[in-house]
C-alpha cells in the first residue's frame, strides 16, 4: 500500500453548530492506518473519537478534508455509495452489541449475511467466535460477552476488509472483555482484515500495530508498534 | 399535582403533539360519530314534531265517501277529547302541458295533481288557524280563484317544473273537473309546506295511474260544491306529546276507535241529509232529461224535415230554373217586337205630319200675303172702337146741350132772372161761355151760340157715323180672313205637338237596344245566381245527411252523458246506506312513518361506527400511552426514589390521556351534534319535505359518549401505567430487559418455516414481537376496509337497484306500458292491432295493473302494491319472474298469487300461506304460489284464471298494454348519437301511439331510471362519501399512530441495519413486509367484516317499499381493498421519509 495507507485521513474535521456555538468534534485530523494493522483510537470522552469512527464507516460525514480508505475518497461518496461502501467492505462491532432481539444469533448473523456479496458461513463463523452450541439462541438467552460475540460474528460473516469496533469491551467485565480482544486480534491476525477499534482504555495500547491518540478533536499522538502483544498476555 | 408536574405533562404533550393529537383525533372520530348519528333520529324528528306543531297538523283525518257538511263538524266536535275539526276539500286531476301533452310523473304514469281548497284567511297568525295549515316557502299567498301555490318538492325537482308565474293545466280524469272547479288552469304565485305532504310518496288517488304525483293549494272558493271531502281532526292534549312517541300513538288511538264508533251514526244522518236534498233533485233532472231528449228528437225531426224540403228543392231545382229562363227570355223578346212596331208607326206618323206641314206652309204663305191687312185690322178695329166711343160721348153731350137749351129756352121765356142765371150755369158747363154776362141777353146771345154749335156737333155726329158704318163693313171683310189666320196658328199649334210627340217616340226608340241588352245582362245575371242557388242547395243536400248525423252524434252523446250523470246520481243514492268514513291517523299519512323509520334507521349506524371507533381509539391510546409510559420509565423511577406517591405520578398520565379524550370528545361531539344531523338531513330533504332542523344538544349522549371516550383512553393509562408503578425505583432506573425473542408457531412445522425466504423470517419473528400493535393495526385496517366495504355496499345495493329492476335482462323486461283509454277484453286482437308497429314493437302484452292494499292478519296493516294480471302466462319477454331466495326461473300459473319477496318478508310468508288484497270493494284472499325477486315497490302477479276466481270478477279486463321495443329504441347504452337516436325514435312511437284513440298515455321504464336514478345517484354518493372519509381518517389515523410508534421504538434496530449496509428502500421494506402482511391480513379480515356490517346496514337502512339489493358486487370488494391499500401506501409513503431520516448515529447510543 505504501505510503498512501489503507486508511488516510487528511486535514478532517467536523463541526457541529448548535445555536450560535460552533462545536470542532473533529479538527483537523490527519492520520493513516495501513492495510491488515489491528489500529486503536483511544482516546477520553469527548475526544473526537467516535467522531472519526462515524466518519470512517460512512455513518456520518466530515465538514472538511479528505478520507481515503483503499485509494477511494469517501468524502465524495454519494449516499447510495457510502451503504455499498459499508455494506461490502466494512463490519461495525457496537459497544452495546445492537443485536436484533427477536431473531436468533444465527439469524442476527444471517441478517448481514445477506447483504454481502461474498460472506462467510454464517454459522462457521458462530463456530469460529466459539458460539457453534449456542446459535439457535436469541440474545437474551446470551451473556453479554457471548452477544458481542454474535455482534462480531455478524460484522466478520460479511467478510469485509475493514472491522470498526466502537467500545466493544465498553459494557463487559475484565474476563470477557480480553476474549473479545483477543478474537478480534486473532481475526485481524488470521483473515488480515483491518481492524480499528475506539476505546479509552489505554491499558490495551499494547496490542495494537498502531495507535491513534485523541485530544480534544485532534490526533495527540500516533505510535506504531512493531511488535504489539498478544491480548492473552497483556494484563490490565 | 405539584406546579412542576402540571408543567411536566404539559410539556409532554407538546413533546408528543403528533400522539396527542391522534389520540384527540379519534377519539373525536368516534365520539363524533356516535353523538352525531344518535343524535340523528331526535333530531329530525324533533325537526318534524315543530313542523307538525307549527302548522297544525291533524292527528286524524276523516274521508267520507259522502263527503261532510257543518253539521258534521257539530257532531264530531261534540265528541269528548276532540279540541279542534276542520273541513277541507280536493279534487284530483290530470295535468298536461301548456300545449295539451299528458305530463308524466315520477313513475312514468300521468301526472295525478291534486287541487286542495284552502281558505287563505286562516293562515298562522290570523287568530282563525286552521288545522294542516301552509307555510309559504317563496311568493305570495293566491288572491284570485285562479291562483295557486305549488309544493316546495313540485318546485326544486328537477327540471324545474312549476316556477312562480308558469301555469298549471288540468283536465279530469273521466270526468269535467269544471263541474267542480271554476277553472282549470292556474297561475303559480307561490310555493309552500305543508305537513300533510312531507314525503315524495304522496298516496294513493281514484285518478290516473292510482297515485298521487303532485298537489296544489287553490282558494277554497274556486271550487263549486256544497261539501267537503275531508274532515280533519286534532285530538285534545296530542299538541302537547311529541310526534313518532308511544305516549302520542297511545293518545290518538282511542280518540281513533271512539271515531270508528260514531262513525256510522254521523254518516247515516248525513246520508239522508243528501238523500232529501238530492233525490228530489235527481228526479226533476231525470224529468229534465225526458224533457231535452223530446227537444233533442224534435229538433231532428225539424232538421230531418229541412233536409227533405232541401232535398226536394235541389230535385226540383232544374226544372225551375229552365222555366225562368224561359220567361225572361220571352221578356226581352216582346221588348224587341215593341220596338219594331214602334219603328213602323213613328214612320208614318212622320209621313202625316210631312202633309200637315205642308199645308201649313201654304196657310202660313197666304198669311204672309196678307200681313197689311191683318195689321190694319187690328188698327181700324181699335180706331173704329174710338170713333164709335167718341161719337156716343159726342151725342150725348148733344143730348145734355139740348137740355140745357130747353132750360135756357125756358128761362128765356120767363125771363126770370134766377132762372136765368140758373140756366146760364148749366149751359156754362155744356158750352164754354167766356164773359159771361147773366142776363137775359146775354143767355139770349149764349143760347144762339150754343144752338150754332149744336148744329154743328150734329153734323159732325153724322159725319162720323157715316164713317163707322164704312169701317165696320171693312172690319167684316177683315173679319174672314182673320178666321183663317186664327185657323192657321190652331193648325201650327197641333202641327208643333205633332213634332214633339213623334220627337219623343224617336228617341223612346233609340234608347230601346240599350234597355233591352241591359234587361238580356239582367237575365243572365239573374240566372247565374239561380244557377248558383241551386248548386250550393246540392252541395248542401250531399252533406246535410252527415251533418245531421253528426249533430245526432252529439246529442245522443250529451243525452248518454246526462243519463250517467243521472246513473250515477242514482247509484249515490243506492250508495248513501253504505255510507262510510275512512279514518286515517297519522301512521297512515303519506311519508309519516316512512320519516319516522327513516329516522330510526340512522341509529343502526350509530352503533356501527362509533363502536369500531371507540375499539380503536382504546387501543390507541394504549399503544401511545404504553409508549410514554415506557419512554419515561427513568423518571417515573426517579420521581418513585424522590418520594412522589404512585397516584400522583400517575396523575400525569391520567392527565394527558384524560385531556385528550376529554379535547376530542368535545370536539367530537361539537361537531358531531352538528355536522352529521345537518348533513343526513340534506341528505334526506330530497325525500321529505321538511323545511328546516336545528341540531340539539343531547346531554346523555354527550355524557355515554364522554365518557366512553375518557374510559377508554384513562383505562389504557391506567393499564399501562400500574404495571409500571408496581416496580420499585431500582427496577424503574434500569433499562426494561427487551423483549425477548420467541420461537413463533411456524417454527414447530420446520418444513414450512424452512421453505420461508430469511426476510419472511424475519417478518414473521416481527410481526410476533409485538402482538398488541400488530393486533390493532390489524384491527385499524380490517375496519377501514369493513367501512369501505360496506359503503361501497351500500351504493351497490341502492345503485344497482334500478337496473335490477328496469334494466335489459333484468325484472321488468318490457320497456313500456301503454295505458288504453278503456281497458279491453281478453283476446281484443282489433285493438291490439295498434301495437302492431314492426320495426318499432317487438312486442306487446295485455296486462290488467291496479294499485291495491295487501296485508295479513298477523301484519296487522296493509301496504300499498301494485296487482299485475297479464293476460298470458307466458310473460318471459315482458316480466321474469325468479325465486326470490334461490334465484331460479319460476314457473307462472294458476296456483295462486306471486308476490314479490319484500312484501313476504314483511308479512313472514311463506308458499302456500294466505294473502288478502284488497281495494274498494274487491278484495280476495290468495294463497301465495310464489315469492318472486323484486326491488323497487310491491308488485303481485296472478293469472287472469287466479283474479277472476279469487275476486269474484267476471271477468278480467286489461287496462294496460306492455311493450318491448325493437333494439334501436331500447338502447340506453352505446354512443350518444344512438342513445338520442333512440330516444327520438321512443318519442316518436309515444306521439304515434298517443295519437290513437285507444291510448292515453305511453310510459317508458328508461324515464323511471333517469328520473329516479339521479335521486339514488345522489344518495349513494352521500352515503359512499361519508363511509370513505371515515374509513380514510380512521386508516390514516391509526396507521400512521401506529407506525409512528412502530419506528419510534425500532430507531435503534432500524438504525442498526443500516449501519449493517441496508439501503434506504431495504430499511423502509423491513418495516413495510410487515405492514404489508398486516395489510393483507386486516383487508381480507376487514372483507369478511364487512359483509355482516353491511348486511345489517342495509336491511336496517332498508325502507318498506323497496329491498335493496342485498349482495356485494365484486367491484366492491376490490374498491375497499384497493382505497385501503392507497391509505396504506399513503402513510407508509410517509413513513419512509421518517425511516431514511434516521441517522445512524442513533445505534451508538447507550440504551436508556
Amino acid at each position: 500500500m505504501g505510503l498512501a495507507g489503507f486508511i488516510t485521513f487528511e486535514n478532517v474535521t467536523k463541526e457541529y453548530v448548535m445555536g450560535e456555538v460552533t462545536i470542532h468534534a473533529v479538527d483537523g485530523v490527519d492520520f493513516t492506518i495501513e492495510e491488515g494493522e489491528l489500529a486503536l483510537i483511544v482516546g477520553s470522552s469527548g475526544a473526537g473519537k467516535t467522531t472519526v469512527l462515524n466518519i470512517l464507516g460512512g455513518m456520518d460525514s466530515a465538514t472538511s478534508g479528505t478520507v481515503r480508505v483503499d485509494g477511494k475518497d469517501i468524502t465524495d461518496f454519494s449516499n447510495r455509495k457510502l451503504i455499498e461502501f459499508r455494506r461490502n467492505q466494512v463490519g461495525f462491532v457496537f459497544q452495546f452489541y445492537n443485536l436484533i432481539p427477536n431473531l436468533t444469533a444465527l439469524e442476527n448473523v444471517e441478517i448481514a449475511t445477506q447483504l454481502s456479496v461474498n460472506p462467510l458461513s454464517p454459522k462457521d463463523v458462530l463456530e469460529q467466535v466459539g458460539l457453534g452450541d449456542r446459535m439457535h439462541n436469541f440474545p437474551a438467552q446470551l451473556s453479554g460477552g457471548e452477544q458481542q460475540r454474535v455482534s462480531i460474528a455478524r460484522a466478520l460473516a460479511k467478510n469485509p476488509r475493514l472491522l470498526l469496533c466502537d467500545e466493544p469491551t465498553g459494557a463487559l467485565d475484565y474476563a470477557t472483555g480480553k476474549q473479545i480482544l483477543s478474537l478480534l486480534q486473532q481475526t485481524c491476525k488470521q483473515t488480515g482484515t483491518t481492524v480499528v477499534i475506539i476505546t479509552h482504555n489505554q491499558a490495551i495500547e499494547p496490542i495494537a500495530d498502531r495507535v491513534v491518540r485523541m485530544r480534544s478533536g485532534k490526533i495527540h499522538q500516533v505510535t506504531r508498534n512493531p511488535v504489539p502483544t498478544d491480548v492473552t498476555d497483556l494484563e490490565w | 399535582m405539584t406546579k412542576a408536574l402540571f408543567r411536566d405533562t404539559m410539556r409532554a404533550i407538546r413533546k408528543t403533539m403528533s400522539r396527542f393529537v391522534s389520540i384527540v383525533i379519534i377519539v373525536a372520530l368516534g365520539v363524533g360519530f356516535y353523538a352525531g348519528l344518535k343524535a340523528v333520529s331526535p333530531d329530525m324528528k324533533a325537526a318534524a314534531n315543530d313542523f307538525y306543531d307549527d302548522l297544525a297538523l291533524s292527528d286524524i283525518v276523516l274521508t267520507s265517501t259522502v263527503g261532510f257538511d257543518q253539521q258534521d263538524v257539530d257532531a264530531v266536535m261534540a265528541q269528548p277529547n276532540i279540541r279542534q275539526a276542520t273541513l277541507s276539500r280536493y279534487v284530483d286531476g290530470i295535468l298536461y302541458t301548456a300545449d295539451g301533452a299528458l305530463e308524466q310523473s315520477m313513475s312514468g304514469t300521468a301526472y295525478v295533481l291534486r287541487v286542495i281548497g284552502y281558505d287563505f284567511t286562516q293562515m298562522a297568525g290570523s287568530g282563525a288557524e286552521r288545522l294542516n295549515q301552509i307555510e309559504l316557502a317563496e311568493g305570495r299567498l293566491p288572491s284570485a280563484p285562479n291562483e295557486c301555490l305549488v309544493s316546495v318538492y313540485e318546485n326544486s325537482a328537477e327540471p324545474r317544473r312549476y316556477a312562480i308565474g308558469s301555469v298549471v293545466h288540468l283536465r279530469g280524469d273521466h270526468e269535467d273537473l269544471l263541474d267542480s272547479l271554476q277553472t282549470t288552469e292556474y297561475t303559480v304565485v307561490g310555493i309552500c309546506y305543508t305537513p300533510e305532504f312531507i314525503s315524495m310518496e304522496l298516496g294513493p288517488s281514484q285518478a290516473g295511474g292510482g297515485e298521487l304525483s303532485g298537489y296544489i293549494y287553490v282558494p277554497d272558493t274556486a271550487f263549486l260544491w256544497d261539501y267537503y271531502t275531508q274532515l280533519y281532526v286534532a285530538v285534545s292534549g296530542a299538541e302537547k306529546l311529541a310526534a313518532y312517541t308511544d305516549a302520542y300513538d297511545k293518545l290518538v288511538r282511542p280518540v281513533k276507535d271512539q271515531m270508528e264508533a260514531i262513525s256510522k251514526d254521523i254518516v247515516t244522518s248525513r246520508a239522508l241529509r243528501l238523500k232529501e236534498t238530492y233525490e228530489p233533485q235527481l228526479i226533476a233532472g231525470k224529468a229534465e232529461l225526458e224533457e231535452k231528449r223530446k227537444e233533442a228528437e224534435a229538433g231532428l225531426a225539424k232538421a230531418r224535415k229541412d233536409i227533405a224540403a232541401l232535398k226536394k228543392a235541389v230535385a226540383e231545382g232544374p226544372a225551375k230554373y229552365r222555366e225562368e229562363k224561359a220567361k225572361a227570355d220571352k221578356k226581352i223578346a216582346d221588348a224587341e217586337r215593341d220596338l219594331l212596331n214602334g219603328t213602323k208607326e213613328y214612320e208614318a206618323g212622320y209621313k202625316e205630319y210631312n202633309i200637315n206641314f205642308a199645308k201649313y206652309e201654304e196657310a202660313r204663305k197666304l198669311i204672309e200675303a196678307h200681313e197689311d191687312d191683318i195689321a190694319a185690322y187690328e188698327s181700324g178695329k181699335i180706331k173704329l172702337e174710338q170713333a164709335k166711343a167718341s161719337m156716343e160721348i159726342a151725342e150725348t153731350a148733344i143730348r145734355a146741350g139740348k137740355s140745357a137749351l130747353r132750360v135756357a129756352n125756358s128761362a128765356l121765356d120767363s125771363g126770370e132772372d134766377q132762372r136765368i142765371k140758373n140756366a146760364m150755369a148749366i149751359l156754362g158747363t155744356y158750352f164754354p161761355l167766356e164773359d159771361t154776362d147773366y142776363t137775359i141777353e146775354g143767355l139770349r146771345e149764349r143760347v144762339a151760340e150754343a144752338q150754332a154749335d149744336l148744329a154743328a156737333q150734329e153734323e159732325a155726329v153724322a159725319e162720323a157715323k157715316a164713317e163707322i158704318a164704312q169701317g165696320e163693313k171693312q172690319l167684316a171683310e177683315a173679319e174672314v180672313l182673320m178666321a183663317q189666320v186664327r185657323e192657321f196658328e190652331a193648325g201650327k199649334k197641333e202641327l208643333d205637338a205633332a213634332f214633339e210627340k213623334l220627337e219623343a217616340a224617336r228617341k223612346e226608340l233609340e234608347a230601346a237596344p240599350a234597355k233591352i241588352e241591359a234587361g238580356k245582362k239582367q237575365r243572365d245575371e239573374e240566372l247565374a245566381k239561380a244557377q248558383k242557388q241551386l248548386a250550393d242547395a246540392q252541395a248542401l243536400a250531399l252533406t246535410a245527411d252527415d251533418q245531421y248525423n253528426k249533430q245526432k252524434a252529439e246529442i245522443d252523446q250529451q243525452i248518454a252523458d246526462a243519463e250517467r250523470t243521472i246513473r250515477r246520481g242514482e247509484n249515490q243514492l243506492k250508495a248513501l246506506p253504505d255510507a262510510q268514513w275512512i279514518i286515517s291517523d297519522r301512521d297512515e299519512f303519506a311519508g309519516y312513518t316512512n320519516y319516522g323509520e327513516t329516522a330510526d334507521n340512522m341509529q343502526a349506524f350509530a352503533l356501527v361506527f362509533p363502536a369500531l371507533f371507540f375499539l380503536i381509539a382504546a387501543l390507541v391510546s394504549l399503544t401511545t400511552m404504553t409508549r410514554m409510559v415506557e419512554d419515561e420509565r427513568m423518571q417515573l423511577g426517579v420521581l418513585k426514589a424522590a418520594g412522589y406517591s404512585a397516584s400522583a405520578i400517575a396523575f400525569k398520565y391520567l392527565f394527558y390521556a384524560f385531556s385528550a379524550g376529554f379535547l376530542g370528545s368535545a370536539i367530537g361531539i361539537t361537531l358531531g351534534f352538528t355536522l352529521i344531523p345537518t348533513a343526513i338531513f340534506k341528505a334526506y330533504s330530497i325525500l321529505y319535505l321538511i323545511p328546516g332542523m336545528t341540531s340539539a344538544f343531547y346531554p346523555g349522549t354527550a355524557l355515554f359518549g364522554l365518557s366512553a371516550a375518557v374510559l377508554s383512553t384513562v383505562g389504557a393509562v391506567i393499564f399501562s401505567v400500574l404495571s409500571a408503578l408496581r416496580l420499585n425505583p431500582a427496577q424503574l432506573m434500569r433499562p426494561k430487559a427487551p423483549k425477548a425473542g420467541k420461537r413463533v408457531f411456524l417454527e414447530l412445522i420446520p418444513p414450512l418455516w424452512e421453505k420461508i425466504n430469511f426476510s419472511g423470517k424475519v417478518t414473521v419473528r416481527n410481526l410476533m414481537r409485538n402482538k398488541k400493535r400488530f393486533l390493532m393495526t390489524f384491527a385499524g385496517i380490517m375496519g377501514c376496509t369493513a367501512l369501505l366495504l360496506t359503503g361501497f355496499g351500500i351504493g351497490n345495493s341502492i345503485g344497482t337497484m334500478l337496473d335490477k329492476q328496469f334494466g335489459p335482462q333484468s325484472i321488468m323486461r318490457f320497456d313500456g306500458q301503454a295505458l288504453l283509454t278503456a281497458p279491453i277484453h281478453a283476446g281484443d286482437t282489433e285493438t291490439m292491432k295498434v301495437f302492431d308497429r314492426p320495426g318499432q314493437i317487438k312486442q306487446s302484452m295485455p296486462i290488467f295493473m291496479k294499485n291495491m292494499y295487501a296485508g295479513t292478519e298477523s301484519f296487522g296493516r296493509d301496504i300499498e302494491i301494485v296487482l299485475a294480471v297479464p293476460e298470458y302466462t307466458e310473460i318471459d319477454n315482458f316480466l321474469n319472474l325468479e325465486d326470490d331466495k334461490t334465484g331460479k326461473k319460476l314457473q307462472f300459473n294458476n296456483g295462486g298469487a306471486f308476490i314479490n319477496g319484500k312484501t313476504a318478508e314483511l308479512m313472514d310468508l311463506q308458499i302456500g300461506d294466505m294473502i288478502t288484497i284488497h281495494s274498494g270493494e274487491l278484495t280476495a284472499e290468495v294463497p301465495v304460489a310464489g315469492i318472486t325477486r323484486n326491488y323497487v315497490y310491491h308488485y303481485v302477479y296472478m293469472t287472469p284464471a287466479v283474479y277472476e276466481k279469487y275476486f269474484g270478477v267476471e271477468e278480467t279486463l286489461f287496462n294496460t298494454v306492455l311493450v318491448c321495443l325493437e333494439p334501436k329504441l331500447s338502447k340506453t347504452t352505446g354512443n350518444s348519437a344512438v342513445i338520442t337516436e333512440a330516444k327520438e325514435a321512443k318519442a316518436q312511437l309515444s306521439r304515434d301511439l298517443t295519437d290513437e284513440a285507444e291510448v292515453i298515455a305511453v310510459v317508458y321504464n328508461s324515464a323511471i331510471i333517469t328520473a329516479v336514478g339521479s335521486m339514488i345517484d345522489m344518495m349513494r354518493n352521500v352515503i359512499v362519501s361519508v363511509f370513505t372519509v371515515a374509513a380514510g381518517a380512521l386508516a390514516f389515523i391509526v396507521l400512521y399512530n401506529l407506525n409512528n410508534i412502530n419506528i419510534y421504538e425500532r430507531v435503534r434496530e432500524l438504525a442498526t441495519i443500516k449501519v449493517l449496509g441496508f439501503y434506504d428502500g431495504e430499511a423502509s421494506m423491513y418495516i413495510y413486509r410487515e405492514n404489508i402482511i398486516i395489510l393483507i391480513l386486516g383487508i381480507l379480515a376487514g372483507l369478511l367484516l364487512g359483509i355482516p356490517i353491511h348486511a345489517f346496514v342495509i336491511q336496517t337502512a332498508e325502507i318498506e317499499s323497496m329491498m335493496f339489493v342485498r349482495t356485494l358486487a365484486v367491484p366492491n370488494y376490490i374498491a375497499a381493498a384497493l382505497i385501503t391499500i392507497f391509505f396504506a401506501v399513503g402513510v407508509n409513503a410517509l413513513m419512509h421519509k421518517k425511516i431514511k431520516d434516521i441517522s445512524m448515529v442513533e445505534s451508538l447510543k447507550s440504551v436508556e
